[in-house]
Order: structure tokens, then sequence, then C-alpha cells
């Protein structure tokens, strides 16, 4: 099955919200975002007229806001519920399948070649996102490069500052396996070949967001999860030592020279903040190609947009991490409220010390902060519901602990300057376990009878609550 | 120095590093690595000026 942006938003329509009226490509197209965000709703939006800055529309229309909805992201993996999304994360992308290769004849993304003096990274409609930003970025290109000593790729997202026509910097952060293939070319004095590839079927990019050890082939990950090969194709300066998806809207190639660096940000972050100024390579590009009928698609950062599918990934490679040591785990959500430093784990009869067992894989984890451990009678896919567990069972003294001195994300704005490490916390808001010698001591629950509840239905769904307050 | 309002009040935060444009004053934030580097000058987004980063904190 050819899977590819245009067919899925055709499969979507009616949730998508094509915008036919001018729209600013700096600032306005992500306050529409923050605007809809507010307003706790989530359709994808179609720019059909991206304004730029000198009063032109942009010839490539806008995709954003793609992967706002859990509902619909977990829809597009063939999910019923999001709920169900951890497990299946986890399980599929632990059982790697081989990508198939396409000739370049075949391949949508290179249906148009620019290269050379017609490779302009400026003609993008890059999106200029948050006030303090310095200009438009590429914030859904998939940086793609490969280990040198074994052939292995490495494809994630990383943002690029569109600086002139053919350079724009390019930030891996030092942790990445990007980083890692960026410094072995290097360290041999080489510049590192890259690709940076945007817009696919919300299935792939979350396939290639699968959290992987090093090095790992995405491309097998992606393959796993929407369970086929996913086509690719030779890139045109790399051949098939970068490889890019044949069904994929744009490409970017070109070099990041060794020890060429630049000022890049400051950039709003997942965290909601933004961040500084910083040090980043640079890309040298060499070629763009694309369909014909590209869609040019924009992560709006620090938003439900790029929260949403980077989480639920997290939450397959928790699910599989913690299951390993607590066989009890039934379930994991990374919520976007919690950025991504906050992790729900839910438990059905753990063992004596189990709880802990998995909160402490959970804290392993670099970016997860804090972990709370629920029982089955918690919903951790509702905040009401997990703090009403935080607030009655536990004392603190008791179901919390502390670890310092762990890996953390950097980007956390309460670490002290210059800390590389962070302070994490598990929390177990299950129950006290039983001794197994007597019953376990459950606190009686408030409920009305089930007849009750379906006759209040009955009696609200007669009626108009179009204007009742929401909060 | 630029009257548009910033994101943090650095004046009681530790935690990040502002530099100040010496052309135009606008004052942003940067990273403990573009603090230290020698390399690459800070880049200011509002006029473009580069400047150095060890020579125009701000705060």
């Amino acid at each position: 099955m050819i899977r590819s942006l245009e067919q899925y938003l055709d499969s979507i329509a009616q949730q998508v919200w094509h915008v036919q009226e001018p729209v600013a490509l700096r600032h306005g197209v992500t306050a529409l975002q923050y605007e809809l965000d507010r307003r706790r709703s989530y359709p994808p939006l179609v720019i059909h007229k991206p304004l730029r800055e000198d009063g032109s529309v942009a010839e490539i229309p806008v995709v954003t806001n793609l992967t706002a909805s859990r509902e619909l992201v977990a829809a597009a993996l063939g999910l019923s519920d999001h709920r169900q999304n951890a497990a299946f994360y986890g399980g599929r992308t632990g059982e790697p399948q081989d990508p198939v290769v396409i000739p370049r004849s075949e391949a949508p993304v290179q249906q148009v070649v620019l290269e050379g003096s017609r490779a302009d990274v400026t003609g993008l409609p890059g999106v200029w996102q948050h006030e303090l930003d310095p200009g438009a970025y590429l914030t859904a290109a998939h940086a793609t490069t490969y280990d040198p000593d074994t052939g292995v790729d490495n494809t994630a997202i990383q943002r690029c500052w569109l600086k002139t026509p053919r350079r724009m910097s390019y930030f891996p952060y030092p942790f990445t396996h990007n980083y890692r293939n960026m410094s072995k070319f290097w360290a041999r004095g080489e510049p590192c070949p890259i690709a940076f590839w945007i817009g696919h079927h919300p299935a792939i990019l979350m396939g290639t967001q699968a959290k992987l050890k090093y090095p790992e082939s995405h491309w097998r990950a992606a393959s796993a999860l929407i369970g086929e090969p996913l086509r690719l194709v030779p890139s045109v300066t790399h051949g098939e030592a970068v490889m890019v998806p044949a069904d994929a809207e744009i490409v970017v190639e070109g070099f990041v020279p060794p020890n060429v660096l630049a000022a890049d940000g400051p950039f709003g972050e997942y965290t909601g903040y933004m961040g500084g100024q910083t040090v980043a390579p640079v890309c040298e590009v060499t070629c763009i190609t694309r369909r014909e009928r590209a869609l040019y698609h924009d992560y709006g950062s620090g938003l439900t947009d790029m929260l949403v599918p980077d989480n639920m990934a997290m939450e397959g490679k928790l699910y599989a991490l913690i299951k390993a040591v607590a066989p009890s785990l039934t379930n994991v959500y990374v919520p976007a409220s919690g950025r991504r430093l906050h992790a729900y784990l839910q438990f059905s009869d753990p063992n004596p010390g189990e709880v802990r067992d998995g909160l402490t894989a959970a804290l392993s984890y670099r970016r997860i902060k804090t972990a709370i451990g629920f029982d089955q009678d918690t919903d951790i896919f509702d905040d009401d519901r997990v703090n009403w567990a935080l607030a009655t069972r536990v004392q603190w003294s008791r179901d919390s602990f502390v670890v310092d001195g762990l890996s953390t994300s950097i980007l956390d704005p309460s670490l002290p300057y210059g800390q590389k490490t962070g302070s994490k916390m598990g929390i177990d808001a299950t129950l006290p376990r039983g001794t197994g010698r007597g019953p376990r001591p459950i606190v009686p629950r408030s409920t009305v009878s089930t007849a009750a509840v379906q006759a209040a239905a009955q009696l609200l769904e007669g009626s108009d609550h179009t204007h009742w307050p929401r909060f | 120095m630029s009257d548009r309002p910033l994101p943090y009040d650095w004046e009681r935060d530790g935690n990040t590093l502002w530099v100040a444009c010496p052309s135009c004053a606008w004052t942003f934030p940067i990273t403990s690595s573009m603090a230290e580097s020698d390399k690459v000058d800070c880049f200011c987004p509002a006029c473009e000026t580069e400047f150095s980063p060890r020579e125009n904190r701000a705060g």
C-alpha cells in the first residue's frame, strides 16, 4: 500500500481545515495553532496561500497541526483507541522489517529535481514560528545520515534555520545519533552526507520517530510499525548511502562540512520556553527534490502538534523498557500536559516492589523527570483522575523517592546553569498492597448506579448545552 | 533597550544567560555553549549584527 500525505489528508477530509485566506508565514500560521489549542480543537490545517514577508504567495501549500490530535494519530496507525498505543508501538517496533528500494524514475519525491543554483531552500515556505525566533525554520525536516562504520541509517526531526538559498544551520543535539554520525565523519576530516525529508503519511512519521539503540535502522522500525516495507529511493547527491522515503513530499540534500559552526536560535522549544541561541553546524545544500504538487509540512514547535507524535513514540519505548522489569505493567501515557518530562504508568496486581522497579526504569529514560505509577481503576489518560489518585492514595514520605545525578533533558529550564544531570522523582500512587494473608485494603469509591447514570445521560441528550461553561 | 516583552525576567532567573545586541539593544537568551564559544559570534535576530557573547552580557 502506497502511503502519502495527500492520500492521508483525503482520507480524513472532513476533519481537515483548508484555509483559503492568505496566512502570514511569519507568526500567522503558528498563531492559528495557538488559537486552536486554546479552544481545544485540533484539526490538521492546509494553508493554501502562505504569505511571504514581501507579500507574495508561496507556491507550495503548508500543512501543519497534522499530528496535534492524539486520536487522529492513533487512527493513522490503524488503532481504534489511542489508549492502545504503548503496547502496539512497543511491540511492533521491536520486530524490525526490511524496507524496499524502488527506482528513482518511480519515486514521487523525485518528480522535480533542482540541483546547483536551482536549489534554493529560501523558496520553501519555511514558517517563522515564534516572536524571538531569528527567522524561518524547517521544523519537520527529518535529518538522515548514516554511521560510516556500519552504514546503518539514522533519521530524526532536527531543525534547520534557512539562512541563504544554499546554506542553513542544522542543529543535532549533542546526545543524538545524527550527532554521533556527523562527529565520526568530522573525525576523519570529511563532510557528513545528509538529506532532510519533509512530509509524509503520519504513520511513517510515527515509525521513523522510534527510539532505537545506536546504530539501528529507522527504516526497518518504520516498516515494522506500518506492517509492510517502507518505500525508499536513493538520494540524488549521495545515492544508496543516504536513502529517503520515496513517497515523501520534499527532500533537501547536502553536506555538513567539518567544524564549520554558526549561531542558531533562539528557538521556541518543546518545553514551551525559548531555547537560547546556540552554536550549530551548517548544511551546504546541493539539491532539492520534490513532488510536482508538493505539500510542505511544518510542526508547531512546543505545541501538541509536535508533542503528540514524539510522546506516543516514547510510550512505545517506555512500555518495552519497563515491561522487561515489571511484567504487571499494562499501559504507559506521556501526557502533552507534562511536555515530554512526565510518564504515567499503569499496573495490574503488581508484586511487592514491582511498581518501584517500573518507576526506576522509567526514570532511566533521559527525558523522563517524573514517573507516576497507578492502579487499573485510575484512567491515566484523564488528568482529573490522575490528580484524584495523587490526592487520595499518596503519602509522600512513604510513596515518593528522588534520584539525583541522572541524565536529563538539557532543555529543562529549571536545570541550574551548566548542570548536565537532573533530579528525578518516582511516585507510587497505587493503593498499598495486601500481605497476602487477608483482604486487600481497597478504599471504597463513591459511585452511583449504572441505571441512574443511563437516565442522566438520556436527560442530557435532550438539552441544549452549547453555552454552558466548560471550566 | 527593546520595548518588546521578554519571555523571562532575567533578573530573577539564574538559569538563563542573556546578551544585549550592542547595535540595537535587542536582548535574547543564549546557551552555555554559545556563551563559552570563542569561535562563533552571536547573531542579533532583530538587526543581524554579529557580536561577541562574552562582551555583551545583559544583566
